[in-house]
């Protein structure tokens, strides 16, 4: 495995643990995978400050391109759900995932980071989306 | 071949002289002023900077003697901005102006300067460039040393930056860039040669569109065939008779109709591209299932988590019923020729609703006239054809060839640099240690103006910024020298100056690699022809007087300690 997958890697699962911890709980598998992929290639902030669309078409339409050139990184966020079952961090039935070990860490991402300040927190109002909805605006994108 | 001989500092009738030879070392400690010799150098070479330079105050003047195999030529810059020159020693000096002034010092570079390559600078890069345009390549200033990041210590600075890398793309691309030249000169005489013909042929389309609307009034029968229409032009003329009003349809219910074709062909639109939308989609689902498949491909043990992801895109497909496979575009074409047809109709019914004065009709047939006069002339449509294929062909190839380079003489230069450093025979420690370095080789990069190293290590070639100040500022001077090399060889007869001044690089040197490095260095460019003016802090033995200048008491005589 080369340097720049392992660092991918570490980045996706610094963001999913993030993603499955408070206040985020997200327990969907299909959620975690797209969203963890759209939280890592997010770098429009401005997008979320500025609020003439809406959250979820913001965060979806972001990574319209990006799919096309790095799908390969919905295998690396899938080995890393893998890593975390088969170490016993997370509890896994059918699409259901729920973190069984407390990672005591602040998440590097700068898009959770901002997300952790802003009201209302846009991943919260994502997570809101039901696992068939969240693929149909992947859908829309990819 | 070009050498600057001497540097005059003139304070009213005294005068300080500095003689140079081919090779000169000019040995003085800090702050005695050896930048500042740089400076007056580059001042009186016509630099566009005031000279403000520390310790070159209560100078007035200073003056330069410039000498090739043919001319001599003096030139002297006052401190308050004036130019002068003459070409004898015995002559007085001629104020003239700082364009004249860099001419004058430009004719000294070379006998027979080739314009060909500054004119194929000035049309690519849209630049008139002198010999002041190269002269980064004829400083290594202190600050910058040792800098591989940035080889050019003069590039550093902002307003250097676009010109050098301009600079770069001219030289290491110029098999491009003179066919950019080519391709562009030959576009500007088609382009000036379509403009005419555009001309032309956009007044015999507006005359096209204007005798429609001036028939259609006038209720004649225009049909676009030339002959025809002009003698129903002229039967009007001499009857002065339109024709009477049809009683077929009313304009209210042809106008009904249009308004409701048009909105028929709104809700069509709208189907079609529903239809088409379905069509992406589908792509869209068939892309998203391959991406999930071949990561379970990749690792079965991943199915478990990838078959509700799955199974729920699958769900999504079946839910969309695809919509009926009607040629819509075809329907949406024959409705707007109906609308096209009806909106005839009610413009020759608006028409001959109206009345025409007997002073409007013969305006318009005043205007039909003229307008026949535009339309009989004959506009060249297939070499207008021809013109806007052959421009855009020409703009398409400009493209490509700005973005295709060639590498080929970038690669030349890098195996030059590589043999004259590792052939160099130095017994100096950083040069021992790559010649044991397998595969050891140079990378200068032109357009980012670095330069890296590769070698070959147990799991592959691996490319790196060279360590240590020492070998930094070695290679560093090679490149000034191989770039001169490579003009010399490459770009004869153009207008750079053969002068290298190396300012104090000595230092992050240390004087026991400096003393074995100096000789190889004036003797390589002895090879190249290139003047060297070297400024040092340390002392080397072994250079002769002729070429040994000392600035230990101070650089300017004129200088008052503050």
């Amino acid at each position: 495995m080369i340097v720049s997958e392992i660092i991918s890697e570490a980045e996706y699962a610094d963001i999913i643990i993030t993603l499955m911890k408070s206040p985020y709980k997200i327990s969907s598998i299909t959620k975690l995978v797209f969203i963890a992929f759209c939280v890592k290639h997010e770098s429009n902030l401005y997008a979320y400050h500025n609020r003439t669309k809406d959250f979820v078409d913001v965060f979806f339409s972001n990574i319209s391109l990006k799919f096309s050139i790095h799908y390969q990184e919905i295998g690396q966020i899938i080995h890393t759900i893998d890593m975390l079952n088969k170490s016993s961090k997370v509890l896994i039935d059918g699409d259901y995932i729920e973190l069984k070990y407390d990672f005591d860490f602040q998440t590097e991402n700068k898009f959770l980071k901002f997300c952790i300040t802003k009201i209302p927190n846009p991943i919260i109002q994502i997570n809101k989306l039901d696992a068939k909805a969240v693929v149909e605006e992947v859908l829309r994108y990819v | 071949m070009f050498k600057l001989e001497s540097l005059l500092f003139n304070n009213r009738d005294d005068s300080q002289k500095y003689q140079f030879s081919k090779h000169t070392f000019i040995y003085g400690m800090n702050t005695v002023g050896k930048t500042a010799l740089t400076k007056a150098i580059d001042y009186v070479l016509g630099s566009s900077e005031n000279l403000t330079y520390q310790g070159l105050d209560n100078i007035d003047s200073i003056e330069a003697y410039l000498t090739n195999n043919l001319t001599t030529l003096w030139v002297k810059r006052t401190i308050s901005g004036e130019y002068f020159y003459r070409r004898t020693e015995d002559s007085a000096y001629s104020e003239i102006s700082a364009d004249t002034y860099k001419d004058n010092i430009c004719l000294m570079l070379t006998p027979n300067p080739n314009n060909h390559f500054v004119q194929v600078y000035s049309k690519v890069f849209d630049e008139n460039p002198t010999f002041r345009s190269f002269n980064f390549l004829n400083y290594m200033e202190e600050k910058g040393l040792g800098d591989l990041s940035v080889v050019f210590t003069k590039a550093r600075e902002l307003k250097y930056q676009i010109r050098v890398s301009n600079i770069m793309d001219f030289f290491f691309n110029y098999n491009n860039i003179e066919q950019i030249y080519e391709k562009e000169l030959l576009l500007e005489q088609r382009e000036k040669e379509l403009d005419e013909l555009t001309k032309d042929y956009q007044e015999y389309e507006r005359s096209l569109l204007q005798i429609q609307k001036l028939f259609r009034e006038l209720q004649l029968k225009y049909t676009g065939n030339y002959e025809k229409d002009y003698s129903t032009f002229k039967k009007f003329q001499t009857s002065y008779t339109r024709t009477a009003q049809t009683k077929s349809k009313d304009l209210v219910y042809l106008s009904k109709a249009s308004f409701s074709l048009a909105e028929e062909i709104k809700l069509y639109s709208f189907i079609q591209s529903q239809a088409n939308n379905m069509v992406e989609r589908k792509e869209r689902i068939k892309r998203l299932l391959a991406i999930l498949n071949s990561i379970v491909e990749g690792n079965h043990d991943y199915k478990q988590y990838i078959d509700f992801i799955t199974k729920t895109v699958e769900e999504i497909q079946e839910e969309n019923i695809i919509l009926s496979l009607t040629d819509y575009q075809k329907a949406i074409r024959g409705i707007q020729t109906e609308k096209g047809k009806i909106d005839q109709q009610i413009m020759m019914l608006k028409g001959q609703a109206s009345e025409i004065t007997y002073e409007d009709a013969v305006k318009k047939i005043g205007l039909i006239e003229h307008i026949f006069s535009i339309l009989n002339r004959n506009v060249d449509y297939t070499r207008l054809d021809s013109l806007r294929g052959e421009t855009s062909k020409l703009k398409r190839e400009i493209k490509e060839l700005k973005s295709a380079f060639d590498k080929k003489e970038i690669s030349a230069f890098n195996n030059r640099l590589t043999n004259l450093y590792l052939k160099s025979d130095l017994k100096v420690k950083h040069l021992i240690e790559d010649l044991h370095d397998t595969d050891f080789t140079l990378e200068f990069d032109p357009f980012r103006l670095c330069l890296f190293a590769s070698h070959k290590t147990e799991e592959g070639v691996e490319r790196f910024i060279p360590g240590s100040m020492a070998r930094q500022t070695h290679l560093q001077m090679l490149i000034y020298l191989c770039m001169f090399d490579y003009l010399k060889r490459d770009f004869q007869d153009f207008i750079y100056m053969p002068l290298l001044i190396i300012d104090s690089a000595n230092q992050p040197m240390g004087i026991e690699i400096f003393r074995e490095v100096y000789p190889t260095i004036v003797n390589l460019a002895e090879e190249i022809g290139i003047q060297t003016i070297f400024l040092s802090k340390d002392h080397l033995d072994g250079i002769s007087d002729q070429d040994f200048i000392d600035i230990s008491s101070g650089l300017n005589k004129f200088h008052k300690q503050s």
